[in-house]
């Protein structure tokens, strides 16, 4: 049953602030992690050289030609991890105000993303 | 480069924390709204922003231009999920982002302010575009090298647009808008045509 946010308790409102402001910590966090890395990684490929390398694949950056490869990719998995992890907090965040409607399509996004990485990992 | 500008997006919606006063939480900066049926926060007047009706598409969001609480709820649900699967569609069998059919759909269609319409549209492609991006990275498909550059450069820009967006007005923006789509359909004629600007 969902609960109208105006009759939440001063406290109820508190905590679901405190969780809006970890997200917002997270996606700043995330966001600046990933444009360090890929700086650092394209900075990285223009001083040693470009040379064609091959493609890198998500579950194998460990194998990637180069550390400028490895760093670049690192930072767009960061980057793309960023918004997947607000799908995440938003579950969280709607559970707290007791919104089922949202909180159940919210765990199709989730499920979804999650299908893709199995989906790619073949 | 579409989840750049959602991630940019969320971190400027989310960035309204930030001016947590004593009296609670001010949108004076809350750049670009999501439509959302929660998440709420306050006017610098104190009013509640977005908390009313959970589990429908109804909110509010303080326009920075119009100083203003702006409130809406979006109408005919089932035309905006069936035009984005067109988006989606098109989007998947042209390579262009499905953002300027699902924007309309939403402003004109569900009456959805063009300001909420942009940064939902934003979010969407921005979670979708991280699906196939997932499947894409882990069969090896992702070369960094051409990646890296360009979602660096794209940072920028979607900086100064999820900023400029709270500026600027929703008649500015519906401007902007129709000359983005007057590009795409020019572009798409002459791709039809035979013809690539590219060479």
């Amino acid at each position: 049953m969902d609960v109208d946010p105006l009759e939440m308790s001063a406290a109820d409102q508190a905590e679901i602030h405190r969780v809006q402001r970890i997200v917002q910590v997270l996606l700043r966090s995330g966001l600046a992690a990933a444009v360090v890395l890929m700086a650092v990684g394209v900075t990285g490929k223009v001083i040693t050289g470009v040379h064609a390398a091959p493609a890198v694949k998500l579950f194998a950056l460990g194998d990637a030609p180069s550390w400028p490869d490895f760093c670049m990719a690192l930072g767009v998995l960061v980057l793309a991890a960023t918004p997947a992890l607000r799908v995440l907090a938003l579950v969280v965040l709607w559970s707290r105000e007791r919104d089922w409607h949202f909180v159940g399509v919210a765990c199709v996004v989730v499920m979804t993303l999650t299908l893709a990485i199995l989906v790619g990992r073949g | 480069m579409m989840v750049i500008t959602a991630v940019l997006v969320e971190a400027g919606r989310a960035g309204f924390v930030e001016e947590a006063g004593e009296g609670g939480v001010t949108a004076a900066h809350h750049p670009a709204p999501v439509l959302s049926g929660g998440s709420g926060s306050t006017t610098p007047q104190g009013e509640p922003i977005g908390w009313e009706e959970p589990g429908t598409l109804a909110g509010a969001f303080y326009d920075d231009h119009r100083g203003a609480l702006v409130s809406y709820r979006a109408v005919r649900l089932g035309l905006g999920a069936a035009v984005s699967l067109l988006a989606g569609a098109v989007s998947g069998m042209l390579g262009v982002g499905g953002g300027f059919l699902k924007v309309p759909a939403m402003t004109e269609g569900m009456k959805v302010p063009i300001k909420v319409a942009a940064a939902t549209s934003n979010f969407m492609i921005g979670v979708t575009a991280i699906a196939s991006l997932f499947v894409y990275f882990a069969r090896g498909y992702l070369h960094p090298y051409a990646a890296a550059p360009v979602a660096l450069g794209v940072v920028g820009g979607a900086l100064v647009g999820a900023v400029t967006s709270s500026k600027v007005s929703p008649r500015t923006l519906r401007w902007i808008l129709v000359a983005v789509l007057v590009l795409v359909a020019v572009q798409m004629a002459l791709k039809a045509l035979g013809v690539d600007l590219g060479r």
